[in-house]
C-alpha cells in the first residue's frame, strides 16, 4: 500500500509526482484492495474483479478534474483517490450486473463474476460493491464539509440522485425503437448518454468539485464526460464488430442480440437492402459482422468517434493549461485511438 | 354515504370532462359558492375523491385544494422574474401572514386547468375567506401545509430541481397533509413523510406524463417522456403501495378510505393507460370499486392487490421488446411471466422506512434468479428480474440528497449486510 503523508498529499497542480497518471491509478489499485479485501463474504469475488483490471477511465477522470485548478480548496490526494475508487466500484458493480443481463461469460479475458461464481451470488457481490462505494463515498463528503458543501446545486451538473440513468440506459437499451435512421440515432446517443455517461459525468463532477472547480467550468467538464462518453461508446462498438485480441470477450454479442450500435446505424443508413437484412432471421451475426466492415459502416462509426472526441478535447478550454488539463485531452485522443 | 355528498359525487362526475364554466366561476356570488363550482373544474379526480369526504373534512380539503391551485397558478403563470417572490407573497396572504396580495396574473391560460387557476388567483381574496373560516386547528395544517410547499415551489423557480425533489416537496406535502388530515397515525412520522414523498412524486410524474413537460425529462417526444416517467416511478410507487397498505385500516372515515381508494384507482389507471396495459378497474366500475375499497381492511388489501397487479402489468407492457426486432432475436415480445415487482410480498408486513423497503424488494428480485453459474444469455424474464433489480436499487440512491453522507451510510450499510445475510 502506498501512503501518503497527510501533510504531503493536497491535491494541487505544481506537483511533479502527480502529474504522472500511472503512479496515481497504482493508488486507485492498492486503495481497492484496501476496501474490498476485507475478510469478508465477497472477498474471492473481489479479488477476481481485482485481478483484471479495466482502462480505470472514470479514476483517470477524478484525478485529473481534481487538479484542474490550483487550489486551497482542493481535497487532498488521499481523499481524490478514494473518490476514484468509488467511481470504479460503481461501474464494476454495473459491469458484474451487465454481464448477467447480456449473458456474457467473459470479462477481460477471464471468466466474468457470474460465470464462475453464479448467477444470483453475482448480483449480490454487485450490490454489496454498489454499497461500498456508497459507504467510501459517504466518509469523504463527511470529512470535507466545506469542499463539498455546495455539492447537487449546480443546475446541469449530474450528482448521485442521477445515478439511476445508469440503470435507465440498460433498461432502455432493450426498447430499440422502430428501424428509422433518425429515431436509431437520438436512441443511441440517449442510451450512451445514460449507459456510459452518467458515470463519466459523475466522475467529473465529483473530481470537479473536489478540486474546487465553480460551477460553470463543471458544466464545461459535463460537456466534455458527454462527449468523451459518446465517443468511447462508439469505438466500443466498432470493436465488437472488428474483434481482436484487446476485446478481452468474443466479438459481434452486440450483433447476436441485435442491438442497434453506431456501425450499424451508419450501415442502415448506406448499405442498400441492409434493413431487411437486419430484420431477418435468417442474417448470421458473422454474416452482419463482414457487411459492416466491407461497407464502410465501421469507417464511418470511427469518424463520428473521433468528432465527438474533438468536441470533448474543445470542452477542456475552459480551464488554464495544467498537466491534469493535458490528461483529459489525452484521454480523448486516446479513446479514439485504441 | 349522505345525500350531501351523493349529490356533490354526481355534480363531480357531471362536470368531470366537461369544459370548465369561467364565467360562472367568476360570477360566483360567495367563497362558498366559488369553492362549490371550482372544486371539480380544478382539482378534477382528486375534487370527485374531496367528495367522498365528510363535511368537515370536505371543507377542509376543499379550501387547502383551491389555496394550492392560486400557488400553482402563481408558480406557472407569473412572470419569470418576479414569479417567486408573487408566488411568497400568495402563501403570505393565504395563510393570513400579510393582508397585502400578490399582484395579479396577467398570463393567458393555455389549457383548462391553467384558465381555472387564473379565476383562482383573481379570486384569492375569497380564496383566503375559505382558508380564515376553517377551525384554528385545520387553519393551522393547511397553513403550515401552504408555507412549505409554497418554499419548494419559490426555490424550483429560481433553480430547477430534480423532478424526485420537487415531487417530495409540493405533491408529497400535500400528500402528507391529507394523512394528519383523514388518518391515524400510520408510521413513524420520517418514515411517513418518505412514504407520502413517494406517492407525492407518483402523482408528479403522472402529471408530467398527462400535461407532456418534455423538457423536464429530456425527451425528445412523447414515447421518450412516457419511458422516462415510468421508469421513474418504481421506487416512489413502491413507498406509495407500502403508504396506501398502511393508511387503509388507520383511517377511521369510511368517506375517507374510498377518496384514497378512488386516487389510487385513477392515477394507476392513468399510467396504465399511457402504456397500453390494461387498467385495475374499468373506467365505469373505478368509483364502485373505491366505495367497496373502503367496506373493510379485507376489501382495501383485494383493492390494493389488484392495482399492485396492474402497475406491474403496465412497467411489462413498457419494457415488451421492440416489435421490429422479436423476429430477428427470436424473442416473443411480451414472452415469459411477467416480474413481480410492485405488487411482489406485502406491502403491509415490510419496511414502512424507503431505503429498508427498496433494498428488502430489490434482494426479493435478486433472490428469484439462477444460483447456478451462467452458461450463457439467461430467459428474458430473468434478464429483465436483474435490470428492474437494478434500476431499483439506484432509485433508491436518487433519493439521497447529494450531500447527505448519514443518509448514504446508512443506505450503504443496508446494501451490504442484505447482500451478506441473502448468502
Amino acid at each position: 500500500m502506498t501512503v501518503v503523508s497527510p501533510a504531503s498529499d493536497r491535491v494541487t497542480v505544481d506537483r511533479p509526482s502527480l502529474t504522472a497518471p500511472p503512479d496515481r491509478l497504482a493508488l486507485v489499485a492498492d486503495r481497492m484492495h484496501e476496501i474490498l479485501v476485507t475478510g469478508g463474504t465477497f472477498d474471492a469475488i473481489y479479488r477476481h474483479i481485482l485481478a483484471a483490471p479495466g482502462k480505470r477511465i472514470r479514476a483517470g477522470l477524478v484525478l485529473a478534474c481534481a487538479r484542474l485548478l490550483p487550489s486551497a480548496a482542493a481535497v487532498r490526494l488521499s481523499d481524490a483517490v478514494d473518490l476514484a475508487c468509488t467511481m470504479e466500484m460503481f461501474h464494476e458493480a454495473s459491469l458484474v450486473h451487465d454481464d448477467i443481463c447480456d449473458g456474457s461469460l467473459l470479462r477481460r479475458d477471464a471468466p466474468s463474476v457470474p460465470a464462475a461464481f453464479g448467477v444470483r451470488t453475482a448480483a449480490r457481490a454487485g450490490f454489496h460493491l454498489a454499497g461500498k462505494a456508497l459507504e467510501v463515498l459517504a466518509r469523504v463528503l463527511a470529512d470535507n464539509p466545506a469542499v463539498f458543501a455546495r455539492l447537487g446545486e449546480a443546475p446541469g451538473v449530474t450528482y448521485l440522485d442521477r445515478i439511476s440513468d445508469l440503470s435507465f440506459g440498460q433498461l432502455v437499451e432493450t426498447l430499440p425503437p422502430a428501424v428509422d435512421n433518425a429515431a436509431l440515432r437520438r436512441h443511441y446517443e440517449l442510451v450512451a448518454g445514460a449507459k456510459t455517461g452518467t458515470l463519466f459525468r459523475l466522475a467529473c463532477s465529483y473530481g470537479g468539485t473536489a478540486g474546487a472547480v465553480d460551477h460553470d467550468r463543471l458544466r464545461a467538464l459535463m460537456r466534455y464526460a458527454e462527449q468523451l462518453a459518446l465517443a468511447f461508446q462508439i469505438m466500443d462498438d466498432v470493436r465488437d464488430v472488428e474483434g481482436g485480441p484487446s476485446l478481452g470477450k468474443e466479438a459481434g454479442g452486440d450483433l447476436d442480440r441485435r442491438v442497434p450500435t453506431w456501425p450499424v446505424i451508419e450501415w442502415l443508413a448506406m448499405r442498400p437492402g441492409a434493413r431487411e437484412i437486419w430484420l431477418s432471421e435468417r442474417s448470421s451475426s458473422a454474416e452482419l459482422q463482414a457487411d459492416l466492415v466491407h461497407s464502410g459502416a465501421t469507417r464511418a462509426a470511427r469518424a463520428v468517434a473521433v468528432r465527438a472526441a474533438d468536441t470533448a478535447r474543445r470542452a477542456v478550454d475552459a480551464f488554464p493549461p495544467s498537466p491534469a488539463r493535458e490528461q483529459l485531452r489525452e484521454l480523448s485522443l486516446r479513446v479514439v485511438s485504441r | 354515504m349522505s345525500g350531501g355528498r351523493l349529490d356533490t359525487l354526481a355534480h363531480g362526475l357531471w362536470h368531470l370532462h366537461r369544459t370548465p364554466d369561467l364565467a360562472a366561476l367568476r360570477s360566483a356570488r360567495s367563497p362558498d359558492e366559488l369553492a362549490r363550482l371550482a372544486l371539480i373544474p380544478a382539482a378534477r379526480n382528486l375534487g370527485i375523491a374531496a367528495a367522498f369526504l365528510p363535511a368537515d373534512l370536505r371543507t377542509e380539503a376543499t379550501a387547502a385544494l383551491l389555496a394550492c391551485r392560486v400557488l400553482d397558478a402563481y408558480e406557472d403563470l407569473s412572470d419569470r422574474p418576479v414569479a417567486s417572490d408573487a408566488l411568497l407573497t400568495a402563501v403570505g396572504y393565504l395563510t393570513g401572514a400579510t393582508d397585502s396580495p400578490p399582484p395579479p396574473l396577467h398570463a393567458v391560460a393555455e389549457r383548462d386547468s391553467e384558465a381555472v387557476d387564473l379565476v383562482l388567483a383573481e379570486r384569492i381574496r375569497d380564496v383566503r375567506a375559505l382558508l380564515s373560516a376553517l377551525p384554528f386547528e385545520g387553519r393551522e395544517r393547511v397553513g403550515q401545509m401552504l408555507v412549505d410547499v409554497g418554499a419548494v415551489m419559490a426555490r424550483n423557480l429560481d433553480s430547477p430541481l430534480p423532478r424526485v425533489v420537487y415531487g417530495e416537496g409540493v405533491l408529497g406535502r400535500a400528500v402528507l397533509y391529507a394523512c394528519s388530515l383523514v388518518a391515524e397515525e400510520a408510521c413513524a412520522a420520517a418514515d411517513l413523510g418518505e412514504l407520502a414523498g413517494g406517492i407525492g412524486v407518483t402523482a408528479q410524474l403522472a402529471n408530467d406524463l398527462r400535461d407532456g413537460e418534455l423538457a423536464l425529462h429530456d425527451a425528445g417526444d412523447r414515447e421518450e417522456l412516457t419511458r422516462a416517467v415510468m421508469l421513474r416511478l418504481l421506487a416512489p410507487a413502491l413507498g406509495g403501495f407500502a403508504l396506501l397498505a398502511r393508511l387503509g385500516p388507520r383511517t377511521p372515515s369510511r368517506g375517507a378510505r374510498a377518496a384514497m381508494a378512488y386516487m389510487t384507482i385513477t392515477t394507476t389507471a392513468f399510467l396504465c393507460a399511457a402504456v397500453g396495459a390494461p387498467a385495475p378497474y374499468r373506467r365505469r366500475l373505478r368509483l364502485g370499486a373505491a366505495v367497496l375499497a373502503a367496506r373493510s381492511p379485507v376489501h382495501w388489501t383485494m383493492m390494493l392487490e389488484r392495482v399492485r397487479r396492474a402497475a406491474d402489468g403496465a412497467i411489462q407492457r413498457l419494457l415488451d421488446a421492440s416489435p421490429d426486432l422479436a423476429a430477428a432475436t427470436g424473442r416473443a415480445v411480451g414472452s415469459g411471466p411477467a416480474a413481480k415487482v410492485l405488487s411482489l410480498g406485502d406491502p403491509r408486513s415490510m419496511s414502512p422506512s424507503m431505503g429498508p423497503l427498496i433494498v428488502g424488494t430489490t434482494f426479493a428480485l435478486v433472490q428469484a434468479l439462477p444460483e447456478e453459474p451462467l452458461t450463457g444469455e439467461l430467459p428474458d424474464p430473468q434478464v429483465r428480474r436483474m435490470m428492474i433489480a437494478d434500476h431499483l436499487a439506484f432509485g433508491a440512491l436518487e433519493r439521497l440528497r447529494p450531500c447527505d453522507a448519514d443518509a448514504m451510510r446508512a443506505l450503504a450499510t443496508q446494501f451490504q449486510l442484505t447482500a451478506v445475510e441473502t448468502v
